[in-house]
């Protein structure tokens, strides 16, 4: 009887810990850049010969973002689409999860480093500017269709222009939704005017539609034009 | 002239959709699956009091963390960035990381890396606040490259003076000590514009309360009134005196100037 009753005690001290052990854990990873405290040091900056002072290191928990789909990344190059140098990727879009546990905006940003064109070589090689065109939905709905790209250019609804190569630009919401115009919840992007709010577990979804400055070699363009997507913590 | 793209077949965007929820699906079965595109990384910088004209070294917690299941290898490099209150750094070369690559053990973080700032020896670079970042990224193959932008904020050395020759708003000095006694700051409108610059004491940077732990006053004729708005033509000067309330004990906190184009504090310590 002494034993069942030891065992039993046994078993609701461990399952206690268990819970005290988990509670404290998920507290710890909770929580948004700007909710964790500052820990002050007195380090010196070497070689100043001044009095240099580096406070604040904050003890963050990781951001972290997967792109988890499409695994396949290569460029698509749209042979019938009537602009000259232009490259369409909305055909699947590109969906990423914030696995991370702290708010995140994004920034985006297109680099070409070796150009290799079909028509004429490029002023600048490097430097010509992109036009990234780009609607970030929280999922899909099944009913949103390429054609509204154009559309909503032309009413500046939804589609986000990004000039850019490579300067890093925040998704904001003013130039790039309408909620008056877009009434179904699905096209709402997560975002508020500072930029693009990607909360920890959350998903996005890119629709992207890439307008190069020339015309480029479709053979080249997966190898020699990157797609930044870039997360940054909200606040901090 | 518009520009067209062709219709994208609806039974595509199903298989996306499909695609997307098998995958979303195998994540959550397997978490530890790397086959996707990742990236991960922590930490920020604050570095004050740094010198120009001299180059120096500051320990962050900035570092790569490995998500995968093999060692990674991460590269590190700085852009600018904006913030509120803060200055994009006007060439990203003052500012680099040391190291600028470091691996990642399985399940591991990198070392944490430093940043070196070597500030040109200008004078108009004392008294400012400039906001950086540091990109993390590792190889990656394809058209997406995944980084991550951590934050670094930089306050140069603090002093009573002002440069003349500066072409904007600036306060002096960005950082002061607060006591009983009152003290001052300066504001000088460097534009070619008049400003209207709001003045204004808070605890926390960024919340403005109605908490007044901290009293702001400028001189009018013979007398002193409450600082709460200061009208300056170009090239002009304002004294903003300040002094903590007997009876408050909290935080510091910052006089804060708004104007047109630019928003500065003062750090009270």
């Amino acid at each position: 009887m002494v034993n069942i009753r030891f065992k039993q005690l046994l078993i609701i001290a461990t399952l206690t810990i268990s819970l005290v052990v988990a509670f404290l854990g998920a507290g710890e990873s909770m929580g948004t850049s700007t909710s964790f405290s500052a820990l002050e040091t007195d380090l010196e900056g070497e070689g100043t010969g001044n009095t240099a002072f580096v406070y604040s290191q904050f003890t963050m928990c990781p951001l972290r973002v997967d792109l988890i789909d499409p695994t396949d990344t290569s460029w698509t190059v749209d042979y019938d689409i009537a602009c000259w140098g232009c490259y369409a990727h909305t055909d699947t879009g590109f969906a990423f999860r914030n696995m991370g546990c702290v708010g995140a905006n994004i920034k985006l940003a297109v680099e070409s480093n070796s150009w290799r064109t079909s028509v004429a070589p490029p002023i600048n090689p490097g430097f010509e500017k992109f036009l990234i065109w780009a609607i970030a939905i929280k999922s899909w709905h099944g009913y949103y269709q390429n054609d509204d790209f154009w559309l909503d250019y032309d009413t500046n609804r939804t589609a986000c222009l990004i000039d850019t190569v490579p300067n890093y630009q925040k998704i904001t919401s003013n130039r790039f939704y309408n909620r008056s115009a877009d009434m179904t919840p699905y096209l709402e992007p997560p975002m508020d005017a500072t930029g693009m709010n990607l909360h920890p577990n959350n998903d996005f979804i890119l629709l992207l539609l890439l307008q190069s400055p020339i015309s480029i070699d479709s053979e080249d363009s997966s190898e020699t034009i990157i797609l930044h997507v870039i997360v940054e913590p909200i606040g901090g | 002239m518009p520009i067209h793209v062709n219709r994208c077949p609806r039974s595509r965007i199903v298989g996306s959709y499909i695609g997307i929820t098998i995958s979303t699906i195998f994540f959550c079965l397997f978490p530890g699956f790397s086959g996707a595109t990742s990236i991960s990384a922590k930490g920020n910088a604050r570095l004050l009091d740094v010198a120009i004209g001299t180059d120096s070294l500051y320990p962050t917690s900035i570092c790569g963390v490995n998500t995968t299941s093999q060692m990674v290898l991460f590269s590190f490099e700085v852009a600018k960035n904006d913030e509120e209150f803060y200055e994009p750094i006007p060439d990203s070369r003052w500012l680099a990381p040391f190291p600028d690559t470091a691996s990642a053990p399985v399940s591991g973080e990198t070392r944490k890396i430093g940043l070196i700032t070597r500030f040109p020896n200008d004078p108009s670079l004392i008294n400012r606040r400039f906001a950086a970042s540091v990109i993390v990224r590792q190889a990656s193959k394809g058209m997406i490259s995944l980084a991550i932008a951590l934050k670094v904020k930089i306050e140069t050395k603090s002093s009573i003076e002002i440069q003349q020759n500066t072409h904007r708003l600036a306060i002096a000095p960005i950082k002061a000590a607060l006591g009983r006694n009152i003290d001052s700051l300066k504001i000088f409108n460097g534009a070619n514009l008049a400003d209207t610059v709001q003045v204004y004491w808070c605890r926390h940077l960024g919340k403005r309360d109605e908490s007044d732990g901290v009293e702001l006053r400028k001189r009018a004729l013979l007398w002193e009134i409450p600082a709460n708005r200061v009208v300056l033509k170009p090239g002009q000067m304002e004294w903003i005196y300040y002094g903590k309330k007997e009876n408050y004990s909290g935080l510091h906190g910052y006089i804060v100037c708004i104007g047109k184009t630019i928003s500065l504090y003062c750090r009270l310590e």
